[in-house]
């Protein structure tokens, strides 16, 4: 008597549910990314110790090596920086400007921009690095 | 002679590939996302106009050279950690926002660095800091808020 042989059972990974999983990430990373605009803009970060991790405000404010001063990634120039900061956080509930300002520009350049923001009645969240040992 | 019925054809999308591109869109946020949140301190600024005869009603006043930081009326020198400890003392926090005010006066010549260090030292003992505005003469006067 011949015994009949199995069919071979076909070996499957189902990939259905990969497509449902990449889609909620996508939507993760849509809700959570901001686009760095302001990486073109290139400088080195002061050291400190006395700073601590905080949130990211929506509006930013950088002073290159150069002392050129740059609104949300684009150039602008000091007199018109407080009319600009003004409008950019107009429509915003929280009145917080970031201001990131090259290690090396001196006190005749950073210091126009600071009196600007001040008159522009927004809070200064002033960004730098983390240092340990540096005094 | 009856012709055979042609069997309908089942209407499908393809949809093996949206995945692809899911993942393809999943690599390109990866890229460009930044998951670093900032480091650094809220600045405030005391409401005001500038005024340099502001300056007397304020409490402290830090002098910001490129090498050393002077404390109070008496220019005393001291280094940033000296600062910080001089700071504390000061108990900053439990007096009103109005003797918290801190002005600190940076030179010209005084790159960011210092004066970051400086600021950020008196934000963190919970001084409210006081713009300087150099005036033609060099002399600084305190400013705020208009």
């Amino acid at each position: 008597m011949s015994i009949k042989r199995r069919a071979r059972l076909e070996l499957t990974v189902p990939t259905a549910s990969m497509g449902d999983i990449a889609f909620l990430l996508i939507i993760f990373f849509l809700l959570t990314t901001s686009f760095a605009k302001e990486k073109q803009v290139k400088l080195k970060n002061p050291l400190s110790r006395d700073i601590y991790a905080m949130k990211e405000p929506p509006v930013f404010v950088s002073v290159d090596k150069n002392g050129a001063v740059w609104l949300q990634g684009r150039r602008c120039s000091v007199e018109s920086l407080e009319e600009g900061v003004k409008t950019a956080v107009a429509t915003r509930a929280q009145k917080l400007v970031k201001l990131r300002v090259d290690r090396a520009v001196r006190q005749e350049q950073y210091g126009p921009v600071f009196l600007a923001l001040s008159r522009a009645g927004v809070e200064i969240a002033l960004v730098g690095q983390q240092a340990k040992d540096k005094d | 002679m009856a012709l055979p019925r042609r069997a309908p054809k089942e209407a499908v999308i393809e949809i093996g590939s949206f995945s692809d591109i899911a993942f393809l869109m999943n690599i390109f946020f990866i890229l460009t996302a930044e998951f670093m949140r900032p480091a650094g301190v809220n600045m405030q600024i005391p409401s005001g106009s500038a005024d340099p005869g502001k300056r007397q009603d304020t409490i402290l006043t830090i002098n910001v050279s490129p090498e050393k930081v002077f404390y109070g009326e008496k220019n005393e020198p001291m280094t940033l950690e000296e600062l910080r400890k001089r700071l504390l003392k000061e108990n900053l926090r439990a007096k009103p926002p109005a003797q918290r005010v801190v002005i600190v006066d940076a030179g010209k010549d005084v790159p960011y660095e210092r004066y970051f260090q400086v600021v950020t030292a008196v934000a963190r003992a919970h001084g409210v800091i006081a713009l300087v505005e150099q005036t033609e003469k060099g002399e600084g006067g305190a400013g705020g808020r208009p």
